[in-house]
Parts: C-alpha cells; structure tokens; sequence
C-alpha cells in the first residue's frame, strides 16, 4: 500500500530513521513510521462535545472507538479529496485517528542527520528534512493532543 | 417512532444497563433509564418552561447550550424528557427518542482518555448503538444545573410510567429483547 521513495536510501552504516510523509489541507508533513498503527479509509467521525483542544469527535470501528486529533483544524486547513483517509497515530494513552488527504502517504527512508532543527514552524515539530520539493516538517504523532 | 428496547451483549452474569437514546441536533445522548420518569409531547408540555406535572415541578436544562448544539425548531418528533433523582428534578428537550437499551456494563466503553479536560465529569462512557455512538451522560454532571433551585426526596412511587405519551401503549410492554 506505501510506495517507498527512491532516491533516499542511504547506506547500511548510517543510522536510517523512517518517516511516513503524508498531506493535510496539500500541507505535507512527516511521521516517523514507528509511531503510525496503519492507514485505512477515513470513515465519518462522530462528534464528542469535548473542552480539550482539537480532541472532540471518535471513530468507531467495528467494536472499538477511538479518538480523533484534528490535525487539519490544528494547521487551519481543510482535508482534502473524497476518498480520505485514516493515520492512525500511536500514543501512550491508546490509538488516535486522524484524517489526511487522499494522497496516499509515501515511506521515506533517510540518514538521521539529515534530520535538522525546524525554522518558521508554526506547529509542534521534532525536527524537519528536506526533499526534492520542500522542506517537510515532522511532527511527533505520540505527543499530539498531549498538553 | 417507538421506545422498543434493544439489549446489546449477551453476558449472563454482567451487569445490565438501560438507557434511553435520544438525539439533540445530530447527536444521540444516552441517559440512565434510572432517571427518566416521563416523555411529553411539545403539545402536552406546553411553552412554559418550568413544567409541573403531578404536582410536581420540572426545571428546564438546555443540553443544547451547554453543549453549544444547533438548536431545532419543535418538530413530530420532539420530546420532552422528564428527570429526577435524589429531589432534583429537570426536563430536557431533545429532538427525537430513539428508544431504550439494555447493554451489558462492560460494553459502556470508557471515554479515550486524549479527552483530557471538563468532558471527563460530563459522561460516562460511550455506548455503541447502531452503526453509531451514543454518549452517556453523567447523571450528576446532568442533573447540576437543576441541583440548585431544586430540594427533597422524590417519591419513586410517583414516577410516571416511561412513555410516549402520542402512543402510550409502547413502553407499557416493557424491554423487547
């Protein structure tokens, strides 16, 4: 399902870190991959009244509900595309939905030191790379909604 | 519209619970069936806001503007919900009933615990009804904004029987499971 981008393997004695590059409202962003549980189909989300920041609506799939960030309200944008879909994120506290763009997410394998401190980010990172297009910021999707 | 019961689970040896679905704006609310002394048609509750029925007064709580929901206008199948517990007594409009479950305890899921502020006083887990999720309402947090201008002990032998009071036939069968 993840196309793997050519071009950034990098060889076996540097230290590989892999990123999950995916698209918000067209805003291209990173994860790394460990912190990603899978990417579905997005399905309607079911709204929680809720006083915690860009937490207000679940999931449900099958028998089990989850949590969804609003990353998209987060970066002031719109999700974009009919066919949207689900990262689900990794975190302490259990696995949290978030909705994406229809662009399937690509799997980026790079150096770690290519990884470099974010400038002029307006949202939480942990750092950000740059690839043949931009520079990607890479957000830390454990650490989302966390306050 | 019918208030048939639905059980969820099967478990023999859990627990039960029973709430009564309801919808306000796009969003079904489960209350503890425990609570629920009565429904009224918009006709019989009348424009008055304090309802009075048996002698009995019930202070309006507007889940809509404590929820910040869009309020709609009075349709067939509005409703209001009357509840009580303790001597604190309130009624709710709610724009459709959707009707009554029994679920197993267990199956009330815990709220996520992302939700981190003052949601978590307002319920008390998750209810998978349907294809959906109701949101069951803590019956204290519910009942708080009545708790002020309301005194004494209600007399459970008062309660009016569970009811659509345009079909009064229904609830009186009590639980289809």
């Amino acid at each position: 399902m993840l196309r793997g981008a050519v071009g950034l393997q990098r060889q076996a004695t540097s230290q590989l870190c892999h990123l999950l590059v995916f698209s918000v409202g067209g805003r291209r962003l990173a994860v790394k991959a460990e912190e990603i549980g899978g990417i579905s189909v997005w399905v309607g989300s079911i709204p929680i009244p809720s006083c915690t920041p860009f937490i207000s609506s679940v999931i449900r799939l099958d028998q089990a509900v989850f949590p969804v960030f609003d990353l998209a309200g987060m970066l002031k944008v719109r999700v974009k595309g009919e066919q949207r879909l689900c990262l689900m994120a990794k975190q302490a506290d259990g696995a949290m939905a978030i909705c994406i763009d229809e662009e399937m997410p690509v799997l980026h394998s790079l150096d770690a030191a290519k990884i470099q401190a974010c400038r002029d980010s307006d949202i939480d990172t942990v750092g950000c790379f740059t690839d043949e297009f931009e520079d990607v910021p890479i957000i830390s999707a454990a650490r989302l909604g966390a306050v | 519209m019918s208030l048939r019961g639905h059980r969820i689970g099967s478990a023999a040896h859990v627990p039960i619970e029973r709430f009564l679905i309801v919808g306000i704006d796009s969003q079904q609310f489960a209350l503890s069936a425990d609570l629920v002394q009565g429904l009224l048609t918009m006709v019989e509750s009348g424009s008055v806001n304090t309802l009075t029925v048996q002698g009995q007064e019930y202070s309006p709580l507007d889940l809509g503007e404590r929820f910040g929901l869009a309020q709609a206008d009075d349709g067939p199948e509005t409703r209001m919900v009357l509840l009580a517990q303790a001597g604190i007594r309130a009624c709710i409009r709610v724009d459709q009933v959707h009707g009554l479950v029994e679920v197993d305890r267990t199956s009330v899921l815990p709220l996520p615990r992302q939700f981190r502020n003052e949601e978590r006083n307002w319920y008390v887990g998750l209810i998978l009804y349907g294809d959906g999720v109701a949101i069951g309402l803590h019956t204290r947090w519910l009942l708080s904004g009545a708790m002020q201008r309301d005194g004494g002990l209600v007399n459970q032998g008062q309660r009016l029987p569970l009811r659509l009071s345009d079909r009064p036939d229904r609830m009186r069968k009590g639980i289809a499971c």
